[in-house]
């Protein structure tokens, strides 16, 4: 799985041993959120907890660079959705080889405790392209102002709001459509 | 047929859905341990990447990895078995791997995601040497599919695999030469019965210290609490057992 690097996480200068923000703390306030985050782009929670493990691993590694908490989460979330586009990419690429295997979706008993509202909700999300996914999740999930999807997806403002735009405009198309 | 929402209520509509997805992702209680636990106290899940930073240039990489099943890993807890992660994207981004294994197969590093399958079909400067203890090697040592299959070598390549008589530490095994060479992945893929593989990663880029075996241990160690492992493993005494045993 790629552990990608995706903002810088120090300054350059160097950090004291006082100074570097404790893995550990952030694994215990952020991974529960991340590990959620993670699902809803890729509808699957063990691949969620890997995604969200190489990415605390990715900052365990650059640590010693790292003092500001703001800045270890935005890492963090960079890499969660890095880390889940490759893995649906790997999904892509495991399907055009080997015979079709169930997706790795909510479980019966995951959609049997949503309501129909949230599933039809849901089920329209799945329909949308990976970067309009992540921009409603990061959004309306996450609650990150535009600048803040941004500058974790590595786009432009514009890029996000048009994005978003787009993404409950088709939302609102398969909900139109839904039987 | 559904109204179509107003814009405002299908904000509310989505939030509430994504808010009512993610609530029953419930939390499991990790604790970060340092010093780590003792080796083999940790899920391979858990295992990757942990001391990338550690992995210099130098000489070869010994990482150790054991399966126990289809997207299943022999848990360690109780045993003499320590575990490794498990790669994905060899050799773009390899993330694995591992400890000790009873064979004495132990030392483990994670390899660098330091860049991507070059785009004009060379292959990189990789080899990886699987060894296996001999009675596990009927195929070569097996490797899995997921992470060694199509991934293993990225959507041009393919796994080249040669086997080889060897010894480990004195004791007998097979020593399996895998290499990403160009060309498309055929649909075979390793079975995955492997255990107590150990993967000789052979590049200049990479080497193998104490402190890298210790930063993945620690960071493995780190992120699935042990009691977790424990109790499924009392609960299930087959899942402790060697791989000998197990067979």
């Amino acid at each position: 799985m790629e552990v990608s690097s995706p903002i810088p996480i120090g300054d350059g200068a160097p950090v004291t041993r006082a100074e570097q923000v404790s893995v550990a703390d952030l694994f215990a306030a952020h991974r529960l959120g991340l590990v959620r985050l993670a699902v809803l782009l890729v509808d699957d929670l063990a691949t969620a907890e890997d995604i969200v493990q190489d990415a605390f691993s990715g900052l365990h590694a650059r640590r010693r660079d790292l003092r500001d908490p703001n800045r270890a989460l935005g890492y963090l979330r960079t890499a969660v959705v890095n880390n889940a586009r490759s893995a649906l990419r790997r999904r892509r690429t495991a399907r055009a080889h080997i015979p079709p295997h169930v997706a790795p979706s909510a479980s019966p008993e995951t959609q049997l405790l949503l309501a129909e509202e949230h599933r039809e909700m849901l089920t329209a999300l799945r329909r949308l392209s990976p970067r309009q996914r992540e921009v409603v999740v990061l959004r309306y999930w996450s609650d990150l102002s535009v600048r803040e999807v941004s500058e974790a997806l590595r786009i432009s403002t514009g890029t996000v709001k048009s994005t978003t735009s787009k993404a409950l405009a088709a939302l609102a198309q398969q909900l139109k459509e839904a039987p | 047929m559904t109204p179509s929402p107003a814009p405002d209520h299908l904000e509310e509509r989505l939030r509430s859905a994504l808010n009512a997805r993610t609530a029953q992702i419930t939390p499991v209680q990790l604790t970060y341990t340092d010093p780590p636990p003792q080796a083999g106290n940790w899920l391979p899940r858990w295992a990757a990447v942990g001391g990338v930073a550690a992995c210099t240039a130098g000489a070869v990489v010994v990482a150790a990895v054991n399966y126990q099943s289809d997207d299943e890993f022999a848990v360690a807890s109780g045993t003499d078995y320590a575990l490794a992660g498990v790669g994905y994207d060899l050799p773009a981004g390899w993330t694995a791997v591992g400890v000790t294994a009873p064979a004495g197969l132990r030392r483990a590093c994670l390899v660098p995601d330091d860049g991507g399958v070059p785009s004009d079909g060379t292959c990189p400067a990789l080899e990886l040497m699987v060894a296996a203890p001999v009675p596990d090697s009927h195929d070569g040592g097996a490797l899995g599919t997921d992470e060694f299959g199509i991934d293993a070598c990225g959507d041009d390549y393919r796994v080249q695999w040669q086997v080889d008589p060897a010894t480990i530490d004195g004791a007998p095994a097979t020593l399996n030469t895998v290499r990403c060479v160009p060309g498309a992945q055929p649909q075979v893929f390793w079975t995955l019965d492997g255990w107590n593989l150990a993967l000789f990663v052979r590049d200049a880029r990479w080497t193998n210290t104490a402190d890298t075996v210790l930063d993945s241990v620690r960071i493995s160690s780190a992120l699935r609490e042990t009691a977790e492992a424990s109790a499924a493993h009392r609960a299930e005494p087959t899942a402790t057992a060697s791989p000998s045993e197990s067979r």
